[in-house]
């Protein structure tokens, strides 16, 4: 719990956020591509930092 | 990154258990698994319904609820972070021998009186900024003893240090 105080308190600030604009409309078929490239793209660095760091395999 | 159903100690394993940060991470292959596409797989749904009810008129009506409901905490937001940012670093300081979290171990004596520094900076706005730069001396001390792959686990520190040094800085 301590730990995590200050996520905790940023989650609070991002939930109360207002955000005075009118929400725009999305392209909603662009959330799953984005979602699983970004998804992708966090994995491939991590794996392929930690394999040049460390000389660790990624499969 | 263990597969779903994780087991009651799999979170944040680091500050729980030995580690070894070098050690052959769990393979591709392996994190890959049903549970977690499945839980992607809800993150999406989640994702499009949100999207999409987002500018319907029950969407709209949801969002002013929501912004009626934490009217309070956004009213108070800037002392809720500075509550927070001390409770933190008081109780690290009071801990001892740690930089920014449990793992993160140090014997450097100018840690504590750092820590007790970015507490009291807390007090006022005009001393915010000298809190940040508290909270970057202390991540970067973490980098330099541990390694940017190590501390890459906790930007939430910079994004702190980032909010009390702007915020701080508008006096």
């Amino acid at each position: 719990m301590i730990g995590h105080s200050l996520i905790i308190v940023a989650l609070f600030a991002i939930i109360a956020d207002d955000h005075a604009e009118a929400s725009r409309l999305r392209d909603s078929w662009l959330l799953p591509l984005g979602y699983a490239a970004s998804l992708a793209l966090f994995l491939t660095t991590y794996y392929a930092a930690h394999a040049a760091l460390f000389g660790t395999t990624i499969f | 990154m263990p597969c779903w159903p994780a087991g009651s100690a799999s979170a944040h394993v680091k500050w729980f258990c030995a580690y070894d940060v070098a050690g052959q991470p769990e393979g591709l292959a392996n994190v890959l698994c049903p549970g977690f596409e499945l839980l992607t797989g809800l993150s999406v749904l989640a994702l499009i319904t949100g999207s999409v009810l987002e500018g319907t008129p029950v969407g709209m009506a949801m969002l002013r609820s929501l912004d009626q409901a934490t009217r309070i905490v956004r009213d108070n937001i800037e002392i809720i972070f500075r509550a927070g940012t001390a409770f933190f670093f008081i109780a690290v300081w009071v801990v001892g021998g740690v930089l920014l979290t449990p793992e993160l171990k140090t014997s450097s004596v100018i840690v504590s009186a750092i820590q007790l520094g970015i507490a009291a900076g807390m007090l006022s706005r005009r001393t915010m900024p000298f809190s940040a730069l508290g909270i970057f001396v202390l991540f970067g001390m973490g980098v330099w003893e541990y390694g940017a792959f190590h501390l890459a686990d906790y930007p939430i520190f910079l994004g702190v240090a980032a909010y009390l040094a702007l915020v701080g800085g508008q006096t």
